[in-house]
């Protein structure tokens, strides 16, 4: 996921890279971050850009164009992307309120107080962007959680099914349920299967039927109870 | 010198270095990137510093105001202070204030600057 950085001071773009790339790694996210000194850079590269970004982080006091009126002028045009500010002053709190920023990291903020911020906005880049990272033939490679359809055991391993392939991973499944233990959208079915909810087509009698269209039978001790695990999250989401 | 060598010498010259590497994630190494780019800031903020103060205006007030966090951020809380006392003057435009009180404000940066240069250079 991409996050871009404007703030007109060089050490403050250091850090603030510094303590997303320290983040990103304790929390498997795969980021991408791009920074500006100016907002006028970072509006030319937003419009220009095919991958937009998923969080912004702009500060207030800078020279031409300032980090309030930045994110006017990006509500105004309709983008909802996440904004944290970040600025010394709490002078402009209630504009930040009003163009709806996701929260505010008071300068000078030591990795603690990022992460506090983060938290508020955390929540959705989890559940978009988090990553697991298994062994396939000898190579570690990452998915993005949000991708995995279901997963089956295979002898001593299992194999995990995306829409666009399946691959078969040097995991045990316990030890593939233990990284996803924090996912809502996954479930156990029988001791073979961990399914995403989010790639559940429809529920038969004895089958769940994925979008990718395999069919994963339900033992019938679990069936009504994956029912209404499944009934759950469509309420939720 | 060695880390703690550093850290000493910082310390006795004036430099809150426990906020410095609060700031900089508890590592030196990420310290001493910080200070770097202070050091190669230094020569192009002070002329425009120069410039400005006379006839203070917004772009002074964002100056002073940079000055202030960088400052804060490394621990070099006397000259962030002072920044800080510049940045509300400007803000009030209490031109009086500002040109009583910049070489005193100039005089502490050199003087950081000064302290930073002695551990990168070592």
């Amino acid at each position: 996921m991409k996050i871009y950085i404007c703030d007109d001071s060089q050490s403050d773009l250091l850090r603030l890279q510094h303590y997303l790339k320290k983040y990103a790694q304790e929390e498997n996210l795969e980021i991408e971050i791009e920074e500006f000194l100016t907002a006028r850079d970072m509006f030319l590269a937003h419009n220009a850009a095919k991958e937009k970004p998923v969080l912004l982080f702009l500060d207030i006091y800078m020279n031409q164009i300032d980090g309030i009126e930045a994110a006017k002028k990006l509500r105004e045009a309709g983008i909802k992307t996440s904004i944290l500010f970040t600025t010394s002053s709490m002078e402009h709190a209630m504009e930040a309120f009003q163009v709806h920023a996701d929260g505010y990291l008071h300068k000078p903020f030591d990795y603690e107080a990022f992460k506090h911020a983060m938290s508020k906005v955390s929540g959705q880049l989890q559940t978009d962007y988090k990553t697991i990272e298994v062994r396939i033939e000898r190579m570690s490679r990452k998915f993005r959680v949000r991708d995995i359809c279901f997963a089956e055991s295979d002898n001593h391993g299992v194999q995990i099914y995306c829409m666009d392939n399946v691959y078969r991973a040097n995991i045990t499944m316990e030890g593939l349920k233990e990284q996803l233990t924090e996912e809502t959208s996954f479930v156990t079915c029988g001791r073979s299967y961990i399914i995403n909810l989010a790639y559940v087509d429809s529920i038969d009698s004895e089958v769940i039927n994925m979008k990718n269209n395999e069919m994963i039978p339900i033992p019938v001790r679990i069936r009504k109870q994956i029912r209404e695990q499944y009934q759950q999250y469509l309420q939720e989401n | 010198m060695s880390e703690n060598e550093k850290l000493e010498y910082l310390n006795e010259r004036g430099i809150n270095t426990k906020a410095g590497m609060r700031y900089a994630d508890n590592s030196l190494e990420f310290y001493e990137q910080l200070i770097e780019i202070f050091l190669q800031e230094y020569e192009g903020k002070r002329q425009k510093a120069e410039e400005e103060y006379q006839n203070p205006t917004e772009k002074y007030t964002v100056l002073v105001h940079g000055l202030k966090n960088s400052a804060r951020y490394l621990g070099a809380d006397e000259l962030a202070d002072m920044a800080f006392a510049h940045e509300k003057a400007s803000k009030t435009g209490d031109v009086a204030y500002i040109t009583d009180n910049f070489d005193a404000m100039l005089q502490m940066w050199e003087k950081v600057v000064s302290v930073f240069s002695g551990i990168m250079e070592a």
